[in-house]
């Protein structure tokens, strides 16, 4: 009897192993050679968060596949941009004296379109993960851009303050200063017009110091029913704090990275922006994908610090690179690579299936996220 | 030859205290007692024939005197009491002497003596006692500081001189004597292991249970006879049984706390039967209730109060009395009634006073009976309860009953579907319904269940004849009335049943519980549990029949695989219910069980292959609530969407609000963005709510 029931334990073992069994792939036999990839990005300066999280993820996807199918070995050369603009000029130089197969780009919008300009120069092909200008390829094959782009995230705000919120007065505050910013506020109130809105007011931050106070109590005697902040987080705070000195309580909507770069930076101020919501690359309270599971296991066993959007980001960089890399068996065959990330390439990312047009832009979903008593909530998803 | 107390012309009554001592005092025994004079050759004591113990006499034994002379008998730990003793306020004049010196000669110290007040060990206050039997005087305790357990029996007071108080002045009282293979039992007498029964009652309650539970895995029972006073044999197996004496504060005793153990006359027993771990749960959780008493015994316990007792079993198993290994089995017990006068606290002597007429009381039938027996002794104490036929005979006879195919069950299975298939037609919830009324297939899946538990293969095989018959006749039905239709549509209330879910297993698993535990108890509406399993079955039935009816094989497959689903899933949670319950078999339910687990591991397979597809098909049908599109600047909301298999594609149902028209070119870019977020190719039909 006892035989009788190891013999069936043992066949519905059997049955359930070789059904959740992946068939494993084969081993990769190392080469010998590297491929050398240069990483630029903000490594020190204001924005250096961007840049070291940004390679830790990169390090991660490397973690994840050390060597490309052909057994090549990928080597990272980082050339930090200091958070200027100013140093491209350097780092072009730098990317001149060595032979490099790709450019991995983790820093902002002013420092990618200063790159733009420069980049035909050395011909290489660059994965500028962060930056979300649509300037970047808009007449340049050689950039890939992995986030969406700003005239899709510019959109979404503008439809999703109409449709959605169902807003039909809005005022917006910018920073001219950034392009990104500029970008954002000009695409948000040409499509919120065009759906039917009303814009109030355009309120640009800088140099010239702007009454606050007041400009908010006009607004609300304007009956504004939505703010749109394409705007830095020290310029969310000191608005929040405003609306909450004159008790106006308005919908907003922030852009990409405000939400988290507010929660890591500004913690302790996190009742004053209550209810509002921004665009965002990813969302917290969203299944991440297989590969999405695989890479934040592996993170977290390499690094002490918690994974963020930027690390997220450098891990789809990279596996977006390996991937078009392991199609071009020459090594550092910029030009296959090229043709390759132009070809409609797609992969999993963390959470979503990515696919990169033949303009170098990715076809990938925003989110919609908010602040709902003091933590980040998913709202809605925008495909 | 029995003895017994002296004659009714000798009782006398209790306002002449001091005219009992001078007569010899006698106690009633047993059937099988032997004569204590052949015990102690010394003693005075005539043998006479048998006779009751009449309530005068029981009454008079108790005196209230206050002895001129009395001699304390101590050990080393009492000797702080000699003074306090020997300097007592009530004029009675004291003689000292340790245990060993009267134990070594004891006449020496007693001819005069008519009292001794005694303070030490259990052992000497049982030699004293022993003493007694023979010389016939009082005995006065002064309990030592640590003997809380004698306090709490007499009723005596735990201050010295409270207790020195009542050890010369108050009244006597007689108190029984049990005695085991010739060894006295004062306190308590333990065979086997009885987790929970001998532990104080003064202890905390849940410490106690949760030692009592984690002793109760290592118990297994025994074959045991227990033959009373009225040479009745009691066969049972038992983990263990307890004689209770005095008024200790056992759980235990509790049970018998009305009943003047140490004073009627009579042997207490406990027996300690847990068929199950699930049903000694179900004991101790009732003995931490107040009014846990004798008469809520659960079916864990039994109890005899008799005479005499002999106690056998298979195997020799030691006895303990008073918490010393003493004795092993076969052990025969006797009572030696009113045997000595003990100077007892007031409470103990007033329920002597009101003590009821002893009679033999016996209650088995929670115990294990017939082939219960047998399979209680082969191992450990399962975790579920297990019985006999002739336990339930009742419910086993109605479910053999329910499993015998009449023309009841083909009209009404005819009818149920009949209605079923318009309701399905009709899209209405309230005709299904209906039809589920009239569907009788709980009782063929109940009997099933019961068969497969118990490894009863007639009960099994005719129950499942019924059920393919049933499923037979609906199939038919649901497929000629369909064929009747000129117009056949899909309903709602027929795509329900074509993906199954997890809700639709739950229902199924819910039904069976309800079933089977309706089933078990007659003062419960069967027909609503009857309601439960026609919800998980009849529909998809009806909807297979529907499917064979269009000649669409893989529409009728679905619904079948639903209701195939269904049909084992009531039926493992209907037996497995009935294990809970403690119906499986006493002797043979291994094959039973078998056959469930492979069962179970059959349709584990197919349950755990589509597990993963159902769990994805709800993650995404609850993510697309939030899902928006923004197609060629038209902002699409989504408000529901629902995924469902038609033939070999997928087909994705979805509710869009939308404020801008759209044209061809909006929903093609919107089906391309849909396709991007699946693998394979669906089918999108979208259905456009435009907003102002």
């Amino acid at each position: 009897m006892l035989t009788r029931k190891l013999s069936i334990c043992a066949l519905i073992f059997t049955v359930f192993l070789l059904w959740s069994c992946d068939s494993a792939p084969p081993p990769i036999t190392p080469s010998g050679t590297s491929v050398k990839i240069a990483v630029i990005g903000s490594f020190s300066g204001g924005d250096s968060h961007i840049g070291e999280s940004g390679l830790r993820g990169v390090k991660t996807a490397l973690a994840i596949q050390p060597l490309l199918t052909n057994g090549n070995k990928i080597e990272l050369v980082t050339l930090d941009d200091a958070s200027s603009p100013s140093s491209i000029e350097r780092i072009i130089k730098e990317l001149v004296t060595e032979k490099f197969a790709a450019i991995l780009l983790l820093s902002r919008s002013e420092i990618a379109l200063e790159l733009v300009a420069s980049i035909k120069t050395i011909n290489l092909p660059v994965i500028a993960t962060v930056a979300t200008h649509p300037d970047l390829t808009s007449d340049n094959d050689l950039f890939i851009q992995l986030s969406f782009d700003d005239n899709f995230q510019g959109t979404v705000a503008a439809m999703f303050a109409r449709d959605e919120l169902l807003a039909e007065r809005a005022a917006v505050f910018s920073q001219p200063a950034s392009p990104h910013s500029k970008h954002l506020a000009d695409i948000f109130i040409r499509t919120f017009e065009n759906a039917g809105g009303k814009l109030i007011a355009h309120n640009k931050l800088g140099d010239t110091p702007v009454d606050l106070p007041a400009t908010l109590e006009w607004l609300s005697q304007q009956k504004a029913d939505i703010i749109y902040l394409p705007v830095q987080t020290e310029a969310l705070l000191n608005l929040a704090k405003t609306a909450q000195q004159i008790d106006w309580a308005v919908q907003a909507i922030g852009s990409d990275g405000l939400l988290s770069h507010f929660l890591l930076t500004q913690k302790e101020h996190i009742d004053l922006i209550d209810g509002i919501m921004a665009t965002d690359v990813y969302s917290s309270e969203i299944l991440v994908t297989e590969t999405g599971k695989k890479a934040i296991a592996t993170y977290d066993s390499l690094f002490d610090d918690a994974g963020t959007t930027f690390a997220a980001l450098g891990i789809e960089g990279m596996t977006l690179l390996g991937k078009a890399m392991n199609t071009c068996p020459e090594l550092a065959d910029s030009q296959c690579l090229l043709d390759t990330l132009h070809s409609g390439i797609t992969f999993e990312g963390m959470m979503t299936t990515i696919t990169i047009t033949s303009d170098g832009k990715a076809v990938r979903p925003v989110y919609i996220n908010g602040i709902q008593d003091g933590r980040l909530i998913f709202i809605a998803k925008v495909n | 030859m029995k003895y017994r107390p002296i004659s009714n012309e000798q009782a006398v009554p209790v306002y002449q205290p001091f005219v009992l001592i001078s007569y010899p005092f006698r106690w009633q025994q047993t059937v099988e007692a032997k004569c204590l004079q052949q015990l102690h050759p010394q003693s005075k004591i005539d043998c006479v024939a048998p006779m009751p113990l009449p309530i005068t006499m029981r009454e008079t034994k108790q005196t209230e005197t206050i002895p001129k002379v009395a001699l304390f008998v101590y050990s080393e730990e009492a000797a702080e009491l000699v003074i306090p003793l020997k300097e007592n306020p009530y004029g009675v004049t004291i003689t000292a002497v340790t245990h060993e010196a009267f134990f070594a000669k004891p006449a020496q110290h007693l001819p005069a003596i008519k009292h001794v007040v005694v303070s030490g060990p259990i052992k000497t206050i049982k030699r004293v006692m022993e003493l007694a039997l023979e010389f016939q005087f009082s005995i006065g305790i002064v309990p030592t500081k640590k003997q809380k357990k004698i306090c709490a029996s007499f009723d005596l007071p735990q201050e010295v001189e409270q207790a020195i108080k009542t050890a010369l002045t108050n009244a006597d009282t007689a108190i029984d004597l049990i005695r085991c293979n010739g060894k006295i039992l004062l306190f308590r007498g333990t065979i086997g292991s009885i987790p929970l029964l001998d532990a104080p009652s003064n202890k905390n309650k849940p410490r106690t249970a949760l030692e009592a539970l984690k002793r109760i895995r290592r118990l297994k029972h025994k074959g045991f006879t227990f033959t009373t006073g009225s040479n009745r044999p009691v066969k049972t197996a038992a983990c263990g049984c307890m004689i209770i004496q005095q008024q200790e504060k056992t759980l235990a005793a509790k049970l018998i706390e009305q009943n003047n153990s140490c004073t009627d006359g009579m042997i207490s027993l406990i027996i300690a039967a847990p068929l199950s771990v699930v049903s000694y749960i179900k004991f101790i959780t009732e003995s931490l209730r107040q009014d846990f008493s004798l008469n809520n015994l659960t079916s864990t316990i039994g109890y005899l109060k008799t005479e005499t007792l002999r106690i056998e079993s298979t195997e020799p198993v030691p006895m303990f009395i008073d918490g010393e290994e003493a004795t092993s089995t076969p052990v025969q017990c006797e009572v030696l009634s009113a045997a000595v006068r003990v100077k007892t606290g007031e409470k103990l002597h007033q329920q002597k006073l009101e003590g009821a007429t002893p009679a033999e009381i016996t209650k088995i039938n929670n115990l294990p009976q017939g082939k219960e027996i047998i399979k209680a002794q082969k191992k450990q104490i399962p975790f579920f309860s297990y019985a006999s036929e002739e336990r339930f005979r009742d419910l086993f006879l109605a479910l053999k009953g329910d499993a015998a195919i009449d023309p009841i069950y083909i009209i009404l299975m005819l009818l149920s579907t009949l209605l079923a298939t318009v309701g399905l037609y009709l899209n209405s919830s309230s005709v299904v319904i209906g039809a589920m009324l009239l569907a009788p297939l709980m009782s063929p899946i109940v009997s099933l269940a019961m068969g497969l538990l118990r490894g009863d293969s007639a009960l099994a095989f005719r129950s499942f004849r019924k059920i393919i018959v049933g499923v037979g006749i609906a199939l038919s039905a649901a497929a000629l009335m369909s064929l009747t239709f000129p117009y056949k549509p899909v309903t709602a209330e027929m795509q329900a049943r074509l993906n199954p879910s997890l809700l639709d297993l739950a229902v199924a698993v819910i039904a069976g519980i309800a079933g089977a535990y309706t089933k078990s108890y007659k003062e419960i509406l069967q027909s609503l549990a009857g309601v439960g399993i026609a919800v998980a079955l009849v529909p998809p039935l009806a909807v297979a029949g529907i499917g064979l009816g269009r000649l669409d094989l893989l529409f009728a497959w679905q619904a079948f695989l639903l209701f195939s689903t269904n049909l084992i899933g009531i039926t493992l949670a209907a037996a497995y219910t009935f294990r809970v319950l403690g119906f499986s078999a006493a002797v043979r339910n291994k094959r039973g069980v078998a056959l469930i687990a492979i069962t179970m591991a059959l349709i584990a397979i197919p349950l755990f292959l589509s597990y993963k597809q159902i769990v994805s098909k709800a993650e995404l049908e609850k993510s697309w609530q939030t899902e928006r599109f923004l197609v060629n600047g038209k902002y699409l909301i989504v408000r529901e969407a629902n995924l469902t298999n038609l033939k070999d594609k997928k087909v994705l149902y979805v509710n869009l609000l939308a404020r801008d028209q759209l044209n061809r070119h909006d929903l093609a870019q919107f089906k391309r963005k849909i396709q991007g977020n699946f693998d394979k190719k669906l089918i999108v039909r979208a259905n456009i709510t435009y907003i102002p």
